[in-house]
């Protein structure tokens, strides 16, 4: 039994991991509200819609020494895999805002409302966004402000303005500050032009003043404004607001990048590609893996075929922005259990927060992945990024017991390009040095060559 | 009308003062709440009741589907008030 190192900082509850299943332990002071939401029965329909994230309650002798004091302790479904909005695409960190806007609306309606609005509450099953948090919700107090405004900001609003109105990626920029974008650092960007948006005005340019404006004055004007109170036509109107300014945001200059257009116009022709695809449909029978990760996933055409042949679920990673948004779309719109995740794999997503514990890194989190597939992957790694070849495949196979790894050796088109402009420093980078390499770890199941230009795909199992 | 009167408020934000002290950051949002629900609820009445008195001089149409499911049956792209 170990207390979540991402839950701390709740005082109403915990979350608690015991093997494979999720408790939160509900404290004292988060009681009544979890009580009255509760019994209010208004979760009831947003879990079966798969909006919010059910719990059960169950015998707080389960716990053991961690029973809480109240006595409450539930029980949640698993999260398969999890992610942060640091590397969701634009149009994941959209709806997400989108789900934690529409939850507010609905229950706000039934005399509920949420204690915070961090992204970190909401998580994705394939490219639905789940609200996981159940002692987020509380009973609306009359005359009460939107507490969660500036985190929401923070979180949500402001990375995805970031991108929709001035055009660079949120993604870096997120993760150096897990805690959000500041009003301040986006207001540091905006043009004339801005001055005439009123969601511009209101959540970016004013905070960002009034925050830079003289202390005391702002501090007892703040007070007297809470002592006030906010209609709660106001309360629910700045909801709706933001919810219309966003679900109308789309990323600046997304024309074509590097990538997208990839799927369409690689270097190798249709019979190749039937080749690859085969093989991939072949290794997933055989396997039937329950969380297949797609290293390069591009715009998931192999994520779709690995789903199709049986996959349960998986989850890509890439770092082109043109072909992740493709990928998420595609994943909403086919209805696919695929969540496409920016990540340079150069760099994976390290340990971050409070104790370096509170958000985990990608290695961490893959510990469920029991598939991974790597194709035309290997080389931006090894030539591009000057990472040895054994590196490089001792990494791959490290993330599942069983995999399939493309091997794109010197001669190959892409990696003539690579090396085009620069001295070939790889003196050990063949097919066989790879398969050798491959060895130390798992054994090689089948080796087959996919593309005429001799591009081959390596199945590997450590298991036997 | 609507936009002459953003202008104002970005004038009024433009003049504030210069920065001097750390605040709580929760602090603008408290203040700034009041001012910009009012303007979103104002917004989200007039849209309503506009849309309502020029739907009096339209035809009956069939029930458009602007009722999101998203939202719970909330009228949101509707009753918006706008943010851009």
């Amino acid at each position: 039994m170990a207390i979540d190192p991402a839950s701390f900082r709740d005082p109403a509850g915990q979350v608690h991991l015991a093997g494979n299943r999720v408790f939160r332990a509900v404290q004292p002071v988060g009681l009544a509200d979890y009580e009255f939401v509760r019994d209010s029965r208004a979760l009831v329909p947003l879990v079966e819609e798969g909006r919010v994230l059910g719990a059960e309650e169950v015998d707080a002798a389960t716990l053991g020494a961690h029973a809480p004091a109240g006595g409450v302790v539930l029980e949640h479904r698993r999260i398969p895999f999890w992610s942060y909005p640091y590397e969701w695409p634009f149009g994941a960190l959209k709806a997400a805002a989108l789900a934690h806007l529409d939850i507010q609306i609905r229950l706000l309606a039934e005399g509920i409302a949420l204690s915070d609005a961090s992204a970190y509450n909401i998580q994705f099953l394939g490219p639905r966004p789940i609200f996981i948090d159940t002692l987020s919700f509380r009973r609306y107090r009359a005359g009460e402000h939107w507490a969660g405004h500036r985190q929401f900001c923070e979180q949500f609003l402001n990375p995805l303005l970031l991108r929709a109105k001035f055009g660079p990626p949120f993604q870096d920029w997120y993760r150096g500050r897990p805690e959000g974008i500041p009003a301040e650092s986006v207001a540091r960007l905006v043009k004339w032009r801005h001055y005439l948006s009123l969601g511009m005005l209101s959540h970016v340019i004013a905070p960002a003043r009034l925050q830079q404006a003289a202390g005391d004055r702002v501090l007892v004007g703040a007070v007297k404004a809470q002592a006030r109170g906010l209609p709660l036509s106001s309360y629910r109107a700045q909801l709706v607001q933001l919810r219309n300014w966003i679900a109308r945001l789309a990323p600046r200059h997304a024309g074509r990048t590097a990538w997208s257009g990839y799927a369409g116009d690689n270097t190798y022709g249709e019979s190749a590609a039937g080749e690859k695809k085969s093989m991939v449909a072949e290794f997933v029978k055989s396997t039937g893996p329950r969380l297949l990760l797609d290293l390069g996933c591009n715009t998931g055409d192999y994520a779709a075929l690995a789903l199709s042949s049986g996959a349960r679920k998986a989850i890509g990673l890439d770092a082109d922005h043109g072909a992740l948004e493709q990928a998420f779309a595609r994943a909403q719109s086919e209805g696919l259990d695929f969540l496409p995740l920016y990540q340079d794999s150069a760099n994976p997503s390290p340990g971050q927060g409070w104790n370096g514990m509170e958000r985990k890194g990608l290695v961490e989190r893959c510990a469920q992945v029991d598939a991974v597939m790597a194709l035309a992957f290997e080389h931006h790694l090894a030539i591009g990024r000057n990472i040895p070849l054994p590196e490089v495949v001792r990494w791959i196979t490290s993330l599942a017991p069983r995999g399939l790894i493309e091997f794109v050796h010197k001669d190959d088109p892409t990696v003539r390009k690579m090396l085009a402009l620069r001295e070939d420093i790889f003196d050990s980078y063949s097919p066989d040095d790879f398969a050798a390499s491959l060895k130390r770890h798992a054994r090689i199941v089948a080796q087959r060559t996919v593309t005429g230009s001799g591009r081959e795909i390596f199945w590997y199992d450590r298991t036997r | 009308m609507i936009r002459l009167f953003f202008a104002a408020f970005a004038l009024l934000i433009v003049m504030s003062g210069p920065a001097h002290a750390y605040l709580d950051p929760g602090t603008a949002s408290i203040m700034l709440q009041a001012v910009v629900g009012a303007i979103a609820a104002a917004g989200l009445f007039f849209r309503n009741h506009i849309y309502r008195f020029f739907s009096l001089f339209r035809r009956p149409e069939k029930a458009k589907g602007t009722t999101d499911s998203m939202s719970g049956g909330h009228r949101l792209k509707n009753d918006s008030g706008d943010g851009d």
